[in-house]
């Protein structure tokens, strides 16, 4: 990997607060482009936050962030937290997609139109070029069959499966995953882990993912972040984080779930 | 006085003249309340409050005032203002305003019952806020209120004699003109109560098909 690149991401200091709740505490990192993060950490930690803090779903209450060397959230001189305009704003969402633990399809649109639309709407691609690549994505998330259905009609973890194809089909160079097969029956999250596997593949695509099973953490990531009380405790490579943590915080976390 | 059924038949078509009249002014009306409705709904909900706020006002105004009153206004005092309206303009526009405000309501709770999670999808996807309204929102928001919105249809149409105050010549208005003429006033106005009854009915019968549809959809 190129080290003098700058970073896809860069996050400096960034603060958020829910009322009283201090959610994010000064958190830094930097990720680089084709990395595949998993992020851990038990829950109020603040790794969703920062998810949601990265697609603009909320504003941080202090700090920076940087897209592809594109400023989204920067300090004035004087010490204000500004975002860029949205017309920045919007380009720089459109090379971030996001996957909900809740799916969040469109429930009035088939699946085929649930993964056409921001690209034939935003984008402006024709329809029959939209549907093309939908397909292609149907099929490798393996629900090429389902392209007429309506999410109703789906399983947990097909409606998952379409929530990544409708994320994919915008070409997002960074690729956020909260918590996605949290809401899933057990026997449905390996469909969805599989396709996420697939995807790290890629080497370009950046991917980060907040979740819960360690053992997938472990064996998709090549970076692991412990998110612990708004901070990052610590980072490293799987093999490190999983055998020999250095932090106390990070031993007692993974010895509770991992005892379970 | 007794009914007279010749005189009742042969008043029936300069009454339906004026149902006509009136029909027309609850269309128009109805076409100014769904749209205008849903343009301060949508404004109440905006980030800006210099949009939201005097929006807000302005609905909680008329909803608070009453509709004869607008329509007074609309007919009287804005001429001195320097527009005039002819009659029918002014009612229409004063049914449409002030119907919007109760639509604005309803279009509200719809919206408000359209999970935020859908916003959130719609705003990874990069879909501006119009976008995400358009595409999103609102196809899910509006179905479930159409029958809310019918029941305005149907208070709007029973207002609509209101415009009879301001010399439209719809169908209240020919009833009385009617009655100033024969001295009968028993056959023309209990013609237009039971012409209203079977139209509400009618319309109403009609919105219970279209929720049960609407409900078989859905589900």
């Amino acid at each position: 990997m190129n080290e003098s690149r700058p970073p896809i991401l860069r996050i400096r200091d960034l603060h958020k607060w829910y009322d009283d709740l201090h959610i994010l505490r000064g958190l830094s990192c930097d990720l680089r482009a084709g990395e595949k993060v998993a992020i851990i950490g038990p829950s109020g930690s603040g790794k969703s936050t920062l998810l949601r803090l990265l697609m603009t779903l909320e504003s941080p209450d202090s700090g920076e962030i940087e897209v592809d060397g594109q400023a989204m959230w920067s300090t004035t001189p004087a010490g204000r937290t500004v975002a860029a305009g949205e017309d920045v704003l919007r380009r720089i969402r459109a090379k971030l997609g996001m996957v909900f633990q809740h799916f969040h399809l469109f429930p009035h649109l088939t699946v085929l139109r649930n993964i056409t639309a921001a690209p034939q709407i935003v984008k402006g691609i024709a329809r029959d070029a939209a549907e093309r690549r939908a397909g292609e994505l149907l099929e490798m998330v393996g629900l090429a069959d389902k392209a007429n259905a309506y999410p109703a009609q789906l399983s947990g973890g097909q409606k998952q499966r379409v929530a990544i194809a409708r994320a994919l089909a915008m070409d997002p160079s960074v690729m956020l995953f909260d918590e996605v097969t949290s809401a899933l029956d057990p026997e449905l999250v390996g469909e969805v882990q599989d396709v996420l596997r697939q995807l790290a593949h890629q080497a370009a695509m950046t991917m980060l993912i907040v979740t819960h099973e360690m053992q997938f953490a472990r064996e998709i990531a090549d970076h692991v972040m412990f998110f612990d009380a708004g901070t990052i405790v610590e980072q490293g490579a799987p093999e490190q984080i999983f055998s020999a943590p250095k932090e106390d915080r990070t031993r007692e976390f993974l010895q509770r779930v991992i005892d379970r | 006085m007794i009914w007279d059924w010749e005189f009742a038949i042969s008043i029936l078509p300069e009454i339906l003249r004026g149902l006509g009249v009136t029909l027309l002014a609850v269309f128009w009306g109805m076409t100014i309340a769904l749209s205008l409705g849903l343009v301060w709904a949508t404004a109440r909900r905006s980030t800006n409050r210099l949009v939201a706020w005097p929006v807000a006002c302005f609905v909680e105004f008329v909803r608070s005032t009453p509709l004869l009153v607008q329509i007074f206004f609309l007919f009287y005092v804005l001429p001195s203002l320097g527009l005039t309206l002819s009659p029918l303009l002014a009612g229409v526009v004063a049914l449409g305003i002030h119907y919007s405000c109760y639509t604005s309501e309803v279009y509200r709770a719809g919206i408000n019952a359209v999970p935020r999670g859908q916003w959130e999808a719609a705003r990874a996807l990069s879909f501006s806020r119009w976008e995400s309204y358009r595409y999103v929102i609102l196809p899910q928001a509006i179905p479930p209120i159409i029958p809310a919105l019918g029941n305005y249809v149907i208070a709007m149409f029973k207002d609509a004699p209101l415009l009879s105050a301001i010399t439209v010549l719809e169908i209240l208005q020919r009833a009385k003109i009617i009655g100033n003429e024969t001295f009968r006033y028993l056959e023309p106005f209990t013609v237009v109560g039971v012409i209203f009854l079977i139209l509400s009915l009618l319309s109403g019968l009609l919105l219970t098909r279209l929720e049960r549809r609407l409900k078989l959809v859905s589900a």
